[in-house]
């Protein structure tokens, strides 16, 4: 998707002559899947559960990876998404933008953040499952076994660094370089002003980069 | 902030180069790595990433991190979200929840509330015209008894107490003393002063000639303005009607209100 809300800027030596966000992938505006998502709602608010069954198969994993990086706990993460399915199902006739899916993601990061106002503070460990293989990146069967162990070293600290910085900016940084959203859908998924996205997704790498300074050198590879 | 954070791969600053970084802004050389600087702010940006070894590592550094950021691997779910039918039920709630939710859909709001604004006002118009309309009905009748009044007066050949100066005796005009009750004998000003519209005066005798008159049967006594809007207002149907819109709209507007109160969601904030 183009973003017309970032200013031109200045290519940095080895930097592809694009912003993050074309780094990262933007995907273009999917009109026939809110073409797609839209009629379903429609069959939805006229009765079938099924309908709605279907909106939940496109988005659950999208959820729930959302979810699980913003309260960093995979059981918070599954009573917020949850709870963002319920919200949509009672109040599907409130639907009336262009996107279900950013409807969507804006109620489920409000269950998120409402998960970690209810905790009210970080567990001992962030990621209790660092051994589980969900949470691993998949390996490349060509990539020799010391190769392996460093990029799952990397993603660990990346998902260390980045639980530790504030849910606000957490938030954004998911949304914009994970999920790969412009800096306006995430200012109306989050309610907050376009001023405000920008200023915590950078200081949030800043604060991101302050973390990892001893191991920039993993993320290099 | 980040400052005097050195990268992995930069080679060892020198104190020098330290004490410069120092005072540089590091938020705008992230927003100068994400391409995200303004127009105006590019050329001290660049300044800042050519000229400070320190600050060129920060802006390596970020995007390094957004790359690492957006490579990261999701983790897997292991629950199906999809709903059953006994939770699809229970959501749905029963018929007056789904009312409410329905009434407080914003489309639903969006539209009911100026309808029902404007209802209300409408309702409450016609309520004040209806009453209005009837009042003239009322004034008229108690303004008889002036004009018999007047009546004998002219056949003495004495201008009517009270009557404006320079006013026709005949013309009908308000009196300037307020009317009693029946059976009281009407209000003067205190000492019979002149009253404060200063139109005539009335002395006790001129009042007593009235009340002889009234007593003798020559004047009926003047009938009040409430008892004669209470009769002639009664069947008014544009009162009716105007009351019962208002109220109408009344109840649209408040049970809207209930229903934004009872259904609202806050996970939809």
């Amino acid at each position: 998707m183009e973003d017309s809300s970032r200013p031109s800027g200045a290519s940095l030596p080895g930097q592809a002559g694009r912003g993050a966000a074309d780094v990262t992938g933007r995907r273009p505006a999917d009109e026939a899947q809110h073409a797609r998502d839209r009629a379903l709602v429609q069959r939805a608010l006229a009765g079938e559960l099924d309908a709605f069954n279907e909106l939940v198969l496109h988005y659950q994993d999208y959820l729930f990876a959302i979810c699980v990086r913003v309260v960093n706990d995979r059981e918070a993460a599954n009573d917020a998404v949850q709870e963002a399915f319920f919200s949509a199902y009672r109040n599907l006739a409130r639907f009336r933008g262009d996107s279900f899916r950013s409807w969507l993601t804006r109620i489920a990061l409000n269950a998120a953040t409402d998960v970690l106002r209810l905790r009210k503070r970080r567990p001992a460990d962030p990621y209790p499952e660092w051994e589980d293989e969900a949470w691993q990146p998949p390996a490349d069967e060509d990539d020799a076994p010391e190769r392996q162990a460093m990029r799952r070293n990397a993603a660990e600290l990346l998902r260390r660094a980045l639980a530790q910085v504030t849910p606000d900016q957490r938030a954004a940084i998911v949304l914009y370089d994970v999920e790969g959203y412009d800096y306006q859908e995430i200012a109306d998924m989050t309610g907050v002003s376009l001023g405000t996205v920008k200023s915590r997704i950078h200081r949030g790498r800043l604060a991101l980069r302050g973390l990892l300074a001893d191991n920039m050198e993993l993320l290099r590879d | 902030m980040t400052e005097g954070v050195t990268s992995g791969v930069e080679s060892p600053q020198s104190p020098a180069d330290a004490r410069a970084h120092a005072g540089h802004d590091q938020l705008l050389v992230a927003r100068y790595a994400a391409n995200d600087a303004y127009e105006s702010e590019l050329d001290e940006a660049r300044r800042l990433v050519e000229g400070c070894s320190v600050c060129a590592a920060v802006a390596t550094d970020i995007q390094l991190i957004s790359r690492a950021t957006a490579g990261l691997p999701a983790p897997r779910r292991r629950r199906d979200f999809r709903l059953s039918l006994e939770q699809a039920e229970e959501l749905r709630g029963s018929f007056f929840e789904r009312l409410l939710r329905r009434l407080a859909a914003p489309g639903m709001t969006a539209a009911l509330r100026p309808v029902a604004g404007v209802a209300l006002s409408l309702g409450i118009v016609l309520a004040i015209a209806g009453t209005s309309a009837g009042l003239p009905q009322a004034a008229l009748p108690a303004s008889a008894p002036d004009q018999e009044m007047y009546a004998l007066e002219d056949a003495a050949g004495t201008p009517a107490a009270g009557a404006p100066a320079g006013q026709d005796p005949g013309q009908p005009a308000h009196s300037p003393v307020p009317h009693a009750a029946p059976g009281e004998a009407p209000a003067l000003q205190p000492g019979g002063a002149p009253g404060p519209t200063g139109r005539g005066v009335t002395t006790n005798e001129e009042n007593e000639y009235r009340i002889d008159d009234i007593d003798d049967g020559g004047i009926e006594p003047p009938e009040t303005a409430d008892t004669l809007t209470a009769a002639d207002t009664g069947g008014n149907p544009l009162i009716y009607a105007g009351s019962l819109l208002a109220l109408a709209s009344l109840g649209v507007l408040l049970l809207s209100w209930f229903a934004r109160r009872r259904v609202r969601d806050p996970l939809l904030r």
